[in-house]
């Protein structure tokens, strides 16, 4: 990459501004990731907590946010790979894949994924995140672009970090995050069934997986309270 | 409950006697290490062991605020300050609003204890007893008597003593005039001192780290709060809006961090009940 590219998309990252809080600087992040490297049909930026992700900063478009969902959804795939080896991960061709993430990758070749690159969302040793670039079909990432994809991660923490200063305390605590509901409904759930919060989780999981549905529209449904809680003690 | 004047004075009458039968005998003072130790040292040999626990920089202040309105009988608000290389003020951890905008307007103003103290080459403690008359500070003085404060300490942070890349402050503020004593001053120095030692161990302290581990913080808190207030919403019939009114109000009544009661109803959620 030559300085100019390069001072280009330190340039665009920085000057990406909103008015309306977190997800629409995770969206608006995310198009510079889809416009900037080749072949990019979408990308998202996660939060992680330990080995569970937390919230859906943004997405370029409803496609890439439905692949988060589904990797939230089923718990397990390159991204929570990522986020285990503090590092990229690169999946070029997902049916190659199919061994590691089976019920994940299932999922996202069923929404139309065949590649996906995951890359850490750090601020020195710490891990915030990941963002996922996501292609429809399969292929490398070519080295340039690898390099370039590491850097936008790099500057995407920095601007959030920087975003997250410029909220006030109040904000950050009311923060009505993306996945907020699932948290939601399994507080309620373990509260309703006398259980713990971790089985209360998995079993919104495992309805959701069973049901093919996203664990976030189960837990709408939970919240709203028209899911009968019977359906969920299997 | 904080230790009384009583309390202190006990302490210091125990630790002296200690040495003072040491230099009678000729001897090197001893430890007695089956001697029941005073409230005061008590609190003392707890933080320590916590602050040698704390990894980050975060923790190690946080731990000293809270030890501070805890031991510091004359504390009503407790913040820290840090200042980086490039001369600039920071209020690194969360701790009362009030505290918080006080050190702003410090920062605003360009004068007040934290900014002396925080100076590497400045006195070690600032203190105003009556911040109304304070002729220190001619302006932030009677500004932060508007807000209701009577006095305030500032102790100096110095977490690279050799080369001071970053200082700081403990900063104690009373809504009484002459609200801080030397009880208080004597205190605060310890725990300036035990901050310091601690900070010294923690990694490279800097502003982007201790952002960036609030960052971090702020997300590990969002599943908790999530599920406490899914929590209250099964029990009480509530709204999501109501249940985190229902947190809110009951961390500022019981005088709680939100996350860590939102923790405490998360991890409890079988038997505790909100008043």
């Amino acid at each position: 990459m030559d300085g100019q590219r390069q001072d280009r998309l330190i340039e665009q990252v920085l000057e990406c501004r909103t008015t309306s809080g977190r997800a629409e600087l995770g969206h608006a992040l995310s198009l510079v990731c889809v416009r900037a490297l080749p072949d990019v049909d979408g990308a998202a930026l996660v939060f992680y907590s330990g080995s569970r992700a937390q919230e859906l900063v943004g997405a370029s478009d409803p496609w890439a946010a439905g692949i988060e969902e589904a990797q939230y959804t089923v718990g397990e795939g390159p991204g929570f790979a990522a986020v285990a080896a503090h590092g990229p991960v690169l999946v070029p061709d997902l049916s190659f894949d199919e061994v590691r993430w089976p019920v994940f990758a299932g999922a996202a070749r069923g929404a139309g994924l065949a590649a996906a690159f995951f890359f850490p969302l750090r601020i020195g040793a710490m891990l915030l995140g990941t963002l996922g670039l996501y292609r429809r079909r399969p292929g490398v990432l070519p080295a340039e672009f690898v390099f370039e994809a590491a850097l936008l991660a790099d500057l995407i923490s920095h601007k959030l970090l920087l975003q997250n200063e410029e909220m006030a305390s109040e904000e950050r605590i009311w923060l009505e995050t993306s996945y907020q509901d699932v948290n939601m409904a399994t507080g309620m759930l373990a509260a309703l069934m006398r259980i713990s919060l971790e089985d209360a989780f998995l079993r919104l999981r495992a309805h959701a997986f069973a049901r093919g549905r996203s664990v976030v529209d189960v837990a709408g449904d939970v919240l709203a309270r028209r899911l009968p809680l019977d359906q969920l003690t299997d | 409950m904080p230790p009384s004047d009583e309390d202190w004075n006990l302490d210091r009458t125990r630790f002296t006697a200690d040495a003072e039968k040491a230099i009678a005998s000729g001897q090197a003072p001893t430890r007695d290490h089956g001697a029941p130790l005073g409230p005061l040292a008590q609190q003392f040999a707890t933080l320590t062991y916590s602050l040698l626990d704390a990894t980050t920089t975060g923790e190690v202040l946080e731990q000293v605020v809270e030890a501070a309105s805890r031991v510091v009988p004359g504390a009503d608000l407790v913040s820290v300050t840090l200042r980086s290389r490039d001369g600039k003020f920071h209020t690194p951890v969360e701790t009362d609003r009030v505290a918080t905008e006080l050190d702003q307007l410090q920062y605003d103003l360009g004068e007040g204890p934290c900014l002396d103290v925080a100076d590497p080459a400045g006195p070690a403690v600032a203190t105003a007893p009556d911040l109304a008359a304070s002729t220190s500070w001619p302006r932030f003085g009677p500004a932060a008597a508007d807000r209701g404060l009577g006095a305030v300490l500032s102790t100096a942070l110095l977490p690279e003593i050799q080369s001071p890349r970053l200082s700081g402050a403990l900063n104690i503020y009373s809504h009484r005039q002459h609200g801080i004593d030397q009880t208080d001053h004597a205190i605060a120095l310890l725990l300036a001192t035990h901050a310091s030692l601690a900070l010294a161990h923690t990694e490279a302290v800097d502003i982007a780290t201790l952002q960036a581990e609030q960052l971090r913080r702020a997300i590990d808190s969002r599943d908790v709060i999530g599920q406490a207030k899914g929590i209250l919403m099964a029990r009480r019939g509530l709204t999501a809006d109501e249940a985190f009114d229902l947190l809110r109000r009951s961390s500022q009544h019981l005088n709680v961090k939100l996350v860590e009661l939102a923790e405490t109803i998360a991890g409890r959620h079988d038997e505790l009940e909100l008043p």
